[in-house]
């Protein structure tokens, strides 16, 4: 499973702020020769703000998205036969992680048992990867 | 629109060209043996000379020994196989079982056993079979035994009791001939002695007394009287009878109250042939009767007492209005026949047999009573013979 290789959530807030970001998923068409969008009817998305870009990495903020979640809190599925879900940073997010930039991770789950399936967020051969700034201003 | 997008499973850039690698190695395989017994190989699998050298690949035929015949046998000690005659403790199934030699046995064929063959062997069913021939053969022999036991006993008995001359021979024909012409069975017109009811209880055959018949038909009649259910069975008897107002007395042979004197007549009351009308006993002897006997059929009247009151008899008797200052001389009754009742205070008639329902008697056999389709409830039926 691969992502782009120029395509990294590099997502920003403002320390103080709620935002809420929207992902939409797709995937090759059974030619092979395009996408189409992936099903999210039967799935679930765990977001996580990590410490570091490690696999032991400590999870600093932990979120279950679903079609049901909080959408103000937690963010939830939006369209779920286009593929598209937010995740939502809220106020009390970035204060708790304050002023820098964390490694995230988007995962998506089984709806019935949570159990992750694939990650989105893999990490890039140059170094890069998946992560949310929290800024002053 | 949003914020961002992932594709999934979609070709990543192709990566670095690698290092070559070092060049591979080909094993070597040589032949190291090859002939009638044995193909083998070796292979070299390194650069270094290692090698391995492969088992005997051929199949290794069985090596035997000549020694003549076309069994084979192993031999423990040498650890060889030689080919040998048959041996013989060996059993083909060409070998049949015999006292003598073991092989093989067939099951027997039901002539197998009528013939008693000696090279087959019977199965449990025919074993079961014979068994069961066997145990009904037994009791069979016992109940003949049983049998055979009597015949002895009763030979025995006859031997014994025999007569050395037969001298009642005449007895014994005359006996059989009346066997003959008896009764094998009870006809259906003899009654069993269960059929018949018990009679010990009934008369026997009534005899005629006076002034009563018996027909033919075993009717039973008393003359001088009407219906059979009003007769008088005894004979009536002269009585005295006195009155204690006038002193009268009757005299003999007729009842009369009257005076001595007096030319009045009366008659005999208890002449039933009906020849007298009626007697008058009272002191109204202005009327003369000539003596009479009362007529069942016809009420006449026995007068006793004063002016001529009326006392009907009828019947037995027994019927009688009030009589005035009667007394009776009770010891002219016979007791047998006619007896004063002194608690009752009255004068009975006794041994009569009177019934209010029975206005009939008939004399009957018993036969012909079972014969009767309609039994009359208000007849008495006498069976006799």
């Amino acid at each position: 499973m691969t992502v782009s290789n120029n395509l990294y959530i590099d997502a920003v807030i403002v320390k103080g702020e709620s935002k809420t970001f929207s992902v939409a998923i797709e995937q090759k068409t059974e030619d092979g020769q395009g996408f189409e969008p992936f099903d999210l009817s039967n799935y679930s998305v765990k977001f996580k703000v990590l410490g570091s870009a490690t696999l032991d990495a400590l999870t600093l903020i932990e979120k279950d998205i679903s079609q049901i979640s909080d959408y103000e809190v937690d963010g939830s599925i939006t369209s779920s036969t286009n593929g598209e879900f937010a995740f939502t940073i809220t106020k009390e997010d970035t204060e708790k992680l304050g002023v820098g930039k964390f490694p995230i991770s988007l995962q998506v789950c089984e709806l019935d048992t949570g159990e992750p399936l694939f990650t989105l967020t893999e990490g890039g051969y140059n170094g890069e990867f998946n992560k949310l700034q929290i800024v002053k201003v | 629109m949003v914020d961002f997008r992932f594709y999934i499973n979609r070709q990543g850039p192709q990566g670095k060209r690698g290092i070559k690698g070092e060049d591979g190695f080909a094993p070597v395989i040589s032949v190291k043996a090859d002939d009638a017994t044995e193909y083998s190989l070796t292979i070299q699998q390194d650069k270094a000379g290692n090698i391995i050298e492969t088992p005997n690949l051929k199949a290794n035929p069985l090596k035997v020994t000549k020694g003549g015949g076309s069994y084979v046998m192993y031999n423990e000690t040498d650890n060889q196989v030689y080919n040998t005659t048959k041996p013989s403790e060996l059993v083909t199934f060409n070998d049949k079982a015999s006292t003598t030699q073991s092989g093989v046995v067939n099951i027997a064929e039901d002539e197998d056993i009528t013939n008693k063959a000696d090279d087959v062997v019977p199965t449990a069913k025919q074993l079961g079979e014979v068994k069961d021939s066997v145990t009904q053969n037994t009791a069979n022999i016992s109940t003949m035994s049983t049998a055979i036991n009597k015949i002895n006993k009763n030979v025995t008995n006859l031997t014994q009791t025999k007569q050395d001359v037969i001298s009642d021979l005449t007895e014994i024909r005359d006996g059989a001939a009346k066997g003959l012409t008896a009764l094998q069975s009870v006809p259906d017109e003899y009654a069993k002695k269960t059929d018949i009811p018990d009679i010990s209880g009934k008369q026997d055959k009534l005899t005629a007394g006076e002034n009563i018949t018996i027909s033919e038909n075993n009717v039973i009649s008393a003359t001088g009287g009407g219906t059979s259910d009003k007769c008088v069975t005894t004979t009536p008897k002269k009585q005295t009878i006195y009155s204690t107002v006038n002193e009268r007395k009757i005299f003999d042979n007729y009842i009369g109250v009257g005076s001595e004197t007096s030319s009045d007549v009366y008659g005999d009351i208890v002449a039933i042939d009906g020849s007298k009308s009626y007697a008058m006993i009272g002191y109204n002897y202005n009327t003369a009767y000539l003596g009479c006997s009362p007529r069942f059929d016809n009420p006449s009247y026995v007068t006793i007492g004063d002016n001529g009151a009326n006392i009907n008899i009828r019947g037995n008797l027994l019927y009688r209005k009030v009589v005035d200052n009667l007394i009776i001389d009770t010891s002219m009754l016979d007791g047998t026949s006619i007896a004063y009742d002194s608690s009752a205070g009255k004068i009975a008639v006794k041994n009569v047999v009177k019934s209010e329902t029975i206005t009939n008697m008939v004399k009957i056999t018993q036969a012909d009573y079972d014969a009767l389709t309609t039994k009359d409830d208000n007849t008495f039926y006498v069976i006799v013979g």
